[in-house]
């Protein structure tokens, strides 16, 4: 470790003695800018699909962020507001609060920003800081951060902060730090190599005392990735492995075990075809700046989904959510286009896109001590997380009318991936056809017809939608989901629902009106828990 | 900014980024030297004859008293009889015995003394053999009671994880004694009946009021609270947390809790009536409303448990600690402080409940805790065992 230590830093002061001063002066945008959304919804209660009752009848998410920039200088704030928080977020949004404020300062190569901050070392698998609201989900960072350009190519910044959580500070202090360089950029002789790479590497740190009477709990908790991009032509490969020191905890039932997680995709696209290949192994790679956190709270690190990202809503019944314990999975996918005028494609050609996703568990042995287990690199555990084939076919008919048929085949292991008993693993079956309809200049109408087969949890369900557009302000949609094959005739209900909505410019009015099944939403593959719910829902968003 | 200065000084932070890892090798627990509890208090009977044995304080606060006892003596043609009087602080027990003609009567009986207001009570068994009059002094030392911590931990038996949290929630025994108390709440999806050998129902009312007012099976389990008290705004604490969040309220509290519990019970094995009777004392002035919760407990009970730390993981004969069996005075309990309470005020209550004939009460104890209804949080807490 400590001739590895030396090496790493000559390397690293070898950059910076060859460093050439750089302008790095940033040409912001002078004023205020900034966004805004607002989600509100009146609940009845609905004892036929488990709608409970809720007491305040309408609850409120909103949020503004304001941005104000000017020269190499800008600061933000942010004002959030829950009163109180929509069903399915935690309660403990509750309360309108200031929580999230910097300032910004970018002056040659050094951009220094002090409070609140989001960001992400490679692909995220030791540091990734984010907001996505609709998940309710926000581990800003509050502390200073550094970002540095010594020199054309490379890359480097460092912050120590806490995290938040709800409309506080987690216990632990988080260090990290990340370097990149490009090389074509950084060495002349490369620049006009047709093969570009870029090295990374990053380093995060947390802090918590040990209150634990019994346990030795380590302290300083440390974790590190080198990562590799490489793109030439249509062709590219990107790699990540990190590696995480003991770092007994909740989630992963206090062992003693060090973590690892690799991730690897590559591609190849050009004109009308492309192919992606992505493989993930992790391996003990919870890491929280607390270590009795759970849930979405305090999570320091994203561990990518490989799943494909699913839009039609059957096809989100059964989501796959991120195992930070231990998951071995890939995905392939495929693209293509056949060319208009080709005996295939048509006149207006048709397109192609086949996805095979596959996640099982790690192969583990159990140790009987401390440590928990061991695990085998290269091989996957018996059980299947999650299985997703997905063909999809588009073809436009004519200039008005284009249809999508789509063909999914899952496995899905309920127990494991929604920590639930008994409920064992569904094998279902979905087909989708879409139709885009274009009625006029200014008119369009959009329908879908899908149908979920199977034999587990609450079998069959049927939906449709139809969605009308008028172009460039006004759309309507109402959609039925009716859950034919449950074994409970009472459960065998439809979920209709009814919405319109304005768009101006940037700003999105939309109010609807139905019941809503129960689910998961996921979001790269981290997910909240969506209860059953009937009434009215109005969401305004915008920005300026 | 001068840029080699810059250069120079951004070195610092890495090498101390790299410095800042704290890998634990084995062992990975701390050497437990059992503090041990000093509940309860000491008697040195001096000059006064005789041996005691089994025994117990019912007390409110530290104290040294002396212990007096007066023997009499007397013979006549049937034989020696003799009675013997104690006396500490203001109350005082007798004990009778007999013996043979020209012998000494022996005295051997349970001694159960209320010393009156803020002294509690002292039991003991006492035997001895006397054969003239006398008189004697001796000590009572009675310790305070500390700061008792009550851990619940929310359970089921499928729940595979549970063990795990049972185990270390026991771990922190050694190290607290009777300070720490712990009761496993069966409540939740884990905790319903599932055929074929999940069959038998831990389940209560209080139990399932309890998690669903709490949240605590809503968050997964295994999940508990320590003391009912709210961390970072939740009452949800995971198991990992019980003994760090354990050891802040001893830190905080310790020796000087704000209130006392004693509990007295007696068992009817014949109608298997238990009648409790609870004693709490204020140590300082209290405010706003108070409620005692009663709760009968069941330890080793053998039962079906998932245990995914095994293989196979269903065990048949798992041991079962300390489960709740269900509420003694309602599923929130009582109202004991309504609005204010001054310090050394005693509050005695007494409650009957009639204990399943499924339940061992060998095993079965009764927990008493003293809670804040404004925020729930427990006061003080006691266990006690069914026989005592």
């Amino acid at each position: 470790m400590q001739r590895n230590f030396f090496l790493f830093l000559l390397v690293f002061k070898i950059f910076f003695f060859h460093s050439v001063r750089l302008s790095y002066c940033q040409q912001g945008i002078s004023g205020i800018h900034g966004n805004f959304q607002t989600d509100i919804q009146y609940y009845k209660s609905d004892s036929s699909i488990g709608a409970p009752e809720v007491p305040e009848k309408v609850l409120a998410n909103s949020f503004l962020n304001l941005v104000y920039s000017s020269g190499n200088f800008s600061a933000g704030i942010r004002y959030e507001s829950f009163l109180n928080a929509l069903q399915g977020f935690d309660k403990r949004y509750q309360g309108n609060y200031f929580l999230f404020r910097y300032a910004s300062y970018t002056m040659d190569e050094l951009e220094i920003t002090a409070g609140n901050f989001y960001d992400q070392f490679g692909y995220g698998l030791i540091f990734r800081s984010y907001n996505e609201w609709g998940l309710g989900y926000d581990n800003a960072m509050d502390g200073v951060r550094l970002r540095y350009n010594p020199y054309k190519g490379i890359y480097v910044k460092g912050f120590v902060a806490r995290q938040r959580v709800f409309f506080d500070y987690g216990p632990g202090i988080v260090r990290g730090a990340d370097g990149e360089i490009n090389l074509n950029e950084t060495f002349a002789p490369l620049a006009e190599k047709k093969t570009k790479v870029i090295l990374g590497g990053s380093f995060v740190s947390k802090y918590q005392p040990d209150e634990d009477p019994v346990l030795n709990l380590p302290e300083n908790v440390s974790a590190y990735s080198g990562r590799i991009n490489l793109a030439r032509g249509g062709f590219t490969l990107g790699s990540e492995l990190a590696y995480k020191i003991n770092d007994p905890s909740t989630v992963n039932q206090l062992i003693y075990k060090p973590g690892n997680a690799l991730f690897l995709t590559t591609g190849y696209s050009r004109k009308g075809f492309g192919v992606t290949l992505t493989g993930k192994r992790i391996d003990n790679m919870n890491f929280r700046s607390d270590r009795t956190a759970i849930t979405n709270n305090l999570s320091l690190n994203f561990l990518p989904a490989i799943s494909k990202s699913q839009t039609y809503r059957l096809a989100t019944l059964y989501p796959y959510a991120t195992q930070p314990n231990g998951e071995l999975g890939g995905q392939a996918e495929v693209f293509y286009n056949f060319k208009s005028g080709s005996k295939l494609g048509g006149k207006y050609g048709t397109g192609i896109s086949i996805n095979f996703s596959r996640i099982n568990s790690i192969d583990t042995t159990r140790t009987n001590d401390e440590l928990g287990y061991t695990s085998d690199f290269f091989k996957a555990g018996p059980k299947i997380y999650f299985q997703d084939f997905n063909v999809e076919i588009s073809k436009k008919i004519n200039k008005n009318l284009k249809l999508t048929f789509t063909y999914i085949n899952q496995i899905y292991n309920i127990d494991v991936v929604q920590g639930l008993v008994g409920h064992g693993t569904v094998y279902d079956n979905i087909g989708i056809i879409e139709m885009d309809l274009k009625l006029s200049k200014k008119h369009s109408i959009r329908g879908e017809l899908q149908g979920l087969f199977a034999e587990q949890d609450k079998k069959g369900w049927a939906m449709a939608l139809v969605e009308f557009t008028v172009s460039p302000h006004w759309f309507f949609a109402v959609f039925d989901e009716y859950n034919y094959g449950n074994d409970d005739k009472d459960l065998r209900i439809h979920y209709y629902s009814a919405s319109m909505g304005y768009i101006r410019n940037v700003t999105r009015i939309s109010i609807g009106y139905g019941k809503q099944r129960e689910g998961l939403l996921c979001v790269g593959g981290v997910c909240r828990q969506v209860p059953a719910s009937n009434g009215f829902a109005l969401s305004v968003t915008s920005s300026f | 900014m001068k840029n080699s200065l810059w250069k120079l000084v951004s070195i610092i932070p890495v090498i101390l980024l790299f410095w800042s890892c704290d890998k634990v090798e084995p062992p990975y627990q701390t050497a437990q030297n059992a503090s041990g509890s000093n509940e309860g208090g000491t008697i040195n009977l001096n000059n006064i004859p005789g041996t005691i044995s089994n025994l117990r304080f019912k007390n409110f606060i530290a104290d040294s008293a002396e212990l007096k006892a007066n023997w009499v003596v007397s013979g006549n043609a049937q034989g020696t009889a003799a009675t013997i009087t104690f006396t500490w602080h203001a109350g005082n027990a007798q004990l009778s015995g007999t013996g043979p003609v020209g012998g000494p009567a022996t005295i051997s009986g349970r001694v159960t003394i209320d010393g009156g207001g803020i002294f509690g009570r002292i039991i003991f068994d006492y035997s001895a053999d006397v054969i003239v009059s006398g008189f004697g002094t001796g000590t009572v030392i009675c310790h305070a009671q500390p700061q008792k911590v009550l851990v619940e931990d929310y359970t089921g038996h499928t729940c595979g994880n549970c063990p795990r949290a049972s185990r270390a929630a026991y771990a922190l025994k050694p190290l607290y004694g009777s300070k720490l108390i712990i009761i496993a709440v069966h409540a939740g999806f884990f905790a319903w009946v599932q055929n074929p050998n999940y069959t038998y129902n831990f389940q209560t009312a209080a139990g399932t009021a309890w998690d669903n007012f709490f949240g605590i099976s809503n968050a997964g389990n295994p999940n508990g609270m320590v003391n009912r008290r709210k961390v970072n705004g939740n009452f949800v604490i995971p198991y990992t947390a019980w003994g760090s969040n354990a050891q802040n309220i001893f830190d905080a509290k310790g020796n000087s809790p704000d209130a006392v519990i004693q509990i007295i019970n007696e068992f009817d094995n014949a109608s298997r009536m238990l009648n409790t009777e609870v004693w709490c004392a204020l140590l300082k002035d209290f405010t706003g409303s108070y409620k005692m919760q009663l709760c009968l407990i069941e330890d080793s009970i053998i039962k079906w448990q998932k245990d995914y730390d095994f293989t196979p993981e269903d065990i048949p004969d798992y041991v079962h600690r300390d489960a709740l069996r269900g509420d003694i005075n309602g599923i929130w309990g009582e109202e004991i402080i309504s609005g204010f309470g001054a310090s050394q005020t005693i509050i005695r209550k007494t409650y009957s409940t009639s204990v399943n004939s499924e339940f061992n009460e060998a095993h079965c104890k009764v927990l008493a805790f003293l809670y804040r209804d404004s925020d729930k949080e427990i006061v003080q807490a006691n266990e006690e065992h069914v026989l005592e």
